[in-house]
Parts: structure tokens; C-alpha cells; sequence
């Protein structure tokens, strides 16, 4: 495909379906953009934000030993290496935790305004997973109030088959009824005492 | 379905993965060998002289001559994990000079599979035993040593001394 | 595939592109550190080398791997295989210990010779130079490890495969999205 043919039709978005990491990526935006152009939210970045902030730190440590290391020859900068060497190992196991038990699959955290202003921003997040070889996407959201007392989830597990068609190419309306029916069912879901 | 190149990308990267954990275990397999064995010495002439070390420098410095008997077995040495011995005798001593001298008088090559049990009789020293100044007149203290590095397919480097040395001591005076 | 590439990339926002960049420097910036913690473990400047010469054979062959160690207090003895440098040349030697010596006070000086010469090196040293020094060596080789240097070699002389891989492996990372 080239140039002509995306500019023609924008919301077009063919893909390999084959390749699992695109089919996720592809529907996590599409999910994504329902709930902020549909619903009219407000994405929140402070989860990603932190994770660039703790790679550019580590990416920040590397350079400074490499930098050292270049004005202060090795048996001297033994003691600066030391540190950074295992400053950067800390970093890096940071990361991992960051992304395994803060972000968890998360890849929009969203808020829905109240239009009055008067109540508190309601948090919505979207978090999915494609299990391998079977071809399913797992999507779950999470509705949760300002003070995280009424938290609300709903999951739903659907063939990647049914978001695209045989070339590939993703259904955006089939998304957008899986989030409307998704969000409508949380918001009747009970509150979780 | 999937495309040639993730499928050679995949048969690669488990190809290579595999060849990488065989190496591994093959390293591990032989860590904890003790390759240490008996040898016996002797020495037969021993001769000292007082000459410049031609070509090196013009200072005058002691040569010793040595020929000697060596007997050891290196053939319980040879495991799967072991492509050649470096066999070397070292003469130890200690002079005026220095506080320690250590000098490499002969060394052989055994790879897997050549004839690793070394009986020899009346040998002259591979290399010559130039001293660092003139301490070996008269030296009552030359201790020679049998020592090998094993070369392994995969793993570490020992460096391992066989047990048992032969002492002997310089005469007192230069032959001519 | 390349415009699966594009395609990727059309489709990042600002900061999924910034995470992409920072993916790669922490791919960079990992190999460079896991290179300086062996050098602070190890103690030498160069913990890995390959074997360039073939003067060591047959222990040795061009583009085997060695792990290096360089221990100040441990002793130098004969019959270790060191790498050293030589004043007026960019490459190392691998060679063993031949002879010796060291004074009470704990200096030591030290001819080499390849297992696989007929003589020693002093040929091979600055011209006037007949001992090696402490200072001359990068490490001793504690660890071998066969075939794998083969690539750095190539690499060394074929610098445009080197520059071929990295742009590979840049455009690879940068561009397909996590």
C-alpha cells in the first residue's frame, strides 16, 4: 500500500494479521480514540510519563559512565563505575516492576469530565492482552472514581477475528460498539462494597 | 502464513540458543576437575658459565646448563573438555637481585590425542637459563617445577603444578 | 515490510516516538553497561578479547574469544598467558610468560614468547626494549571461549557490514513499534 491510498481514506488501517504485537496496537488506539472522541475524555499520560522518566534516567546514567569513564581512564573510574553499573541494574529492574505492577497491560488511562464541574473526574482505564496462538483479545476496563472507593471492571474476550476483516483491514465500527456496550455495562454494573 | 524471513529468523535464534546451552553445560561438566597428578625429575649436568647474552645486551650475565630426566603421566589429564596440554618445566630460585626468578626451561604441546605419557631421559633445556645478573654460581637453591595449562574446548584456563620437584644447586665454579 | 514500518510509525504519537528512542538508547546504554561491569569485575580494561594472530596456535586460533582478568593483587607468574601492550602498536598481544623476575619490593619484568614462535618476543617489543612491565599488561586470560570472535573480526575489517548491521538494527527498533 502507499501514500495515495491512506490519504484517500484516513480512518483505513490495514495491518498484517499475522502479526500479534499490531493487532494490538492497532486496536488499543482504536479503542483509545472511541473513548476520547465518542466520550469526549481526557487522556491522562502520568502513568507513561513516569516510565519515559525512569528510561531517560537510566539512559541519563549509562552516559554520565561513559562520559566519566572517557575523561577518567578505567583503574581510576573503578569506584563511579561501580556505582553507575549498579544504579543502572536497579533502574532497569525498576522498569520491569513499573511495567508489570503499575501499568499491567494499561494502555490508556482516560478522565471523563463532569460537565456541571461540580463532581470530581471519573478515571477510566483500558487495559488489553492478546493470548498467542489462540487469537484472543482480552480487553478490560476499569471505571473508578477520584478516591478509588467505587472501582467498577468489566473484561471481555473476543477473536481478533471479529475487529478485522479477511485482508486485515480494522472494523473501527465493530470496536466502537464493543466500547459503548462495554462502558454501558460497567455503569450498570453495582457498586463494589 | 508467516513470512520466510521470521521463520529463518526463528530456526536461527533456536539454533543459536541451543549451541549456546550446550557450551554452557560442557563448561559446567569440567569446572570442578582436580587435574593435578605425580611427576619425577632428576638432573644429570649441571654446568655454570659467565657470558654476555649476545644480541641482547652486552652486560654479563650466568648461564646455566642443566640436562635432566623427566617422567609423568598426563593421560588421566584428557577429558571431552580438554584439546591440549602446555607441558612446561620451570626452574624457581632466588637471588641477591631479585626476590624471586622464574624461568621457563622446556615445554611441550600435547594436543588430545598424541602420546601424553613423557618419559624422558638425558634432555637439554629448550631454552637457555640466563639468570638476571650472576646469581646462579654457586646457588644452593634451584627448584624445578612441572606445571601445565590446560587448554579446554570451552571454560577456564588452569594452570595446574604437578606434585613433586627436584631441588639442586649450581657449582661454585664457571666452566670454561 | 518497510511499509509495515511506515506504517507503525504514521500511527505513534509524540510520545509513543520518544519511547521508541529511548528503547534504543537502552539498548545501547545496556550493552555499555554490562561491558563497564565486567571491566569493574574483572579489573582489566578489556574483560573480552579476540584472538587477532594465529602465534598461539594451537590453543589459540584467529577469532577465538578470551575472558580476561587483571587482579592487582594477584601474583604474575610464568606460564600465564597475558595480553599486553607495546608501546607504538594499536593491538594487543596474547603470549605466555617465559621468564620472570621480580625484586623484594614487589616490581616485576617479564619476557613472552607465542606457543607458537620459535623465539621470544623481544623482536616484537619497542626497539631497546627487552622486559615487560606491570604497567605494559591488560590482562591474563582466564577464560576461552572458541569461534564467536570471528565476528568482531570481520566486523573490524569489513567496517561497512559493521555500519550495515547498526543501521539495521537502529531503523529496526526505532521504527517498529513495542
Amino acid at each position: 500500500m502507499g501514500k495515495e491510498e491512506s490519504n484517500t481514506d484516513d480512518k483505513q488501517i490495514k495491518i498484517n494479521k499475522w502479526d500479534y504485537l499490531a493487532l494490538k496496537n492497532t486496536l488499543d488506539d482504536a479503542v483509545k480514540e472511541v473513548l476520547i472522541t465518542k466520550y469526549n475524555h481526557v487522556e491522562d499520560f502520568s502513568l507513561i510519563d513516569y516510565r519515559l522518566l525512569i528510561c531517560t534516567f537510566a539512559v541519563l546514567v549509562a552516559g554520565f559512565a561513559l562520559g566519566w569513564d572517557f575523561f577518567n581512564p578505567f583503574p581510576k573510574s573503578r569506584f563511579v563505575l561501580t556505582v553507575c553499573v549498579a544504579l543502572y541494574f536497579i533502574t532497569m529492574g525498576a522498569i520491569t516492576l513499573y511495567t508489570t505492577y503499575m501499568e499491567k497491560g494499561i494502555f490508556a488511562v482516560t478522565l471523563e469530565r463532569d460537565e456541571s464541574g461540580f463532581n470530581p473526574d471519573v478515571v477510566w482505564e483500558a487495559s488489553s492482552y492478546i493470548k498467542k496462538h489462540t487469537g484472543m483479545y482480552y480487553l478490560t476496563m476499569v471505571r473508578k472514581d477520584a478516591v478509588g472507593v467505587d472501582v467498577r471492571e468489566r473484561e471481555i474476550s473476543k477473536s481478533v477475528a471479529n475487529y478485522f476483516d479477511d485482508e486485515g483491514t480494522l472494523c473501527q465500527d465493530v470496536v466502537e460498539n464493543e466500547v459503548t456496550k462495554m462502558r454501558e455495562a460497567v455503569l450498570k454494573l453495582k457498586k463494589i462494597e | 502464513m508467516h513470512s520466510l524471513l521470521s521463520r529463518g529468523n526463528s530456526v536461527l535464534a533456536y539454533t543459536l540458543s541451543v549451541l549456546v546451552t550446550l557450551t554452557f553445560a560442557c563448561f559446567l561438566s569440567t569446572i570442578l576437575v582436580d587435574y593435578r597428578t605425580g611427576t619425577e625429575m632428576k638432573t644429570l649436568k649441571i654446568e655454570v658459565k659467565n657470558l654476555p647474552e649476545y644480541g641482547v645486551s652486552k652486560k654479563i650475565n650466568d648461564l646455566g646448563h642443566i640436562t635432566f630426566n623427566l617422567e609423568t603421566d598426563l593421560t588421566s589429564l584428557f577429558n571431552w573438555n580438554v584439546k591440549q596440554l602446555f607441558v612446561y618445566m620451570t626452574a624457581e630460585y632466588e637471588t641477591p637481585t631479585n626476590a624471586l626468578n622464574q624461568v621457563v626451561l622446556w615445554d611441550k604441546i600435547i594436543l588430545r590425542g598424541e602420546n601424553s605419557n613423557l618419559r624422558l631421559r638425558n634432555m637439554r633445556t629448550k631454552y637457555y637459563f640466563w639468570d638476571d645478573g650472576n646469581g646462579l654460581r654457586g646457588n644452593k637453591n634451584v627448584t624445578l617445577t612441572l606445571s601445565y595449562n590446560i587448554i579446554p574446548n570451552v571454560g577456564r584456563l588452569p594452570i595446574v603444578g604437578a606434585i613433586g620437584s627436584h631441588t639442586f644447586s649450581f657449582p661454585s665454579q664457571y666452566t670454561r | 515490510m518497510f511499509d509495515g514500518f511506515l506504517n507503525d510509525l504514521k500511527h505513534m504519537n509524540k510520545r509513543q516516538f520518544l519511547y521508541q528512542v529511548l528503547c534504543f538508547g537502552m539498548i545501547i546504554s545496556s550493552a555499555l553497561m554490562v561491558w563497564k561491569g565486567l571491566m569493574v569485575f574483572s579489573g582489566s580494561k578489556s574483560p573480552i578479547v579476540a584472538v587477532l594472530s594465529g602465534s598461539m596456535e594451537p590453543a589459540f586460533h584467529r577469532g577465538d574469544i578470551l575472558f580476561l582478568t587483571n587482579y592487582e593483587e594477584e601474583p604474575v607468574r610464568v606460564g600465564e598467558i597475558v595480553v599486553f601492550k607495546i608501546e607504538g602498536r594499536d593491538i594487543p598481544i596474547v603470549h605466555r610468560i617465559l621468564k620472570l623476575h621480580e625484586k623484594s619490593n614487589g616490581t616485576i619484568k617479564f619476557l613472552t614468547k607465542g606457543d607458537n614462535n620459535s623465539v621470544d618476543d623481544r623482536a616484537l617489543y619497542a626497539p631497546g626494549q627487552q622486559w615487560l612491565e606491570k604497567s605494559a599488561m591488560v590482562g591474563r586470560a582466564r577464560g576461552f571461549l572458541p569461534y564467536v570472535g570471528i565476528v568482531t573480526i570481520l566486523m573490524n575489517e569489513y567496517p561497512k557490514i559493521k555500519y550495515a548491521v547498526l543501521a539495521c538494527l537502529g531503523l529496526c527498533v526505532l521504527l517498529h513499534r513495542e
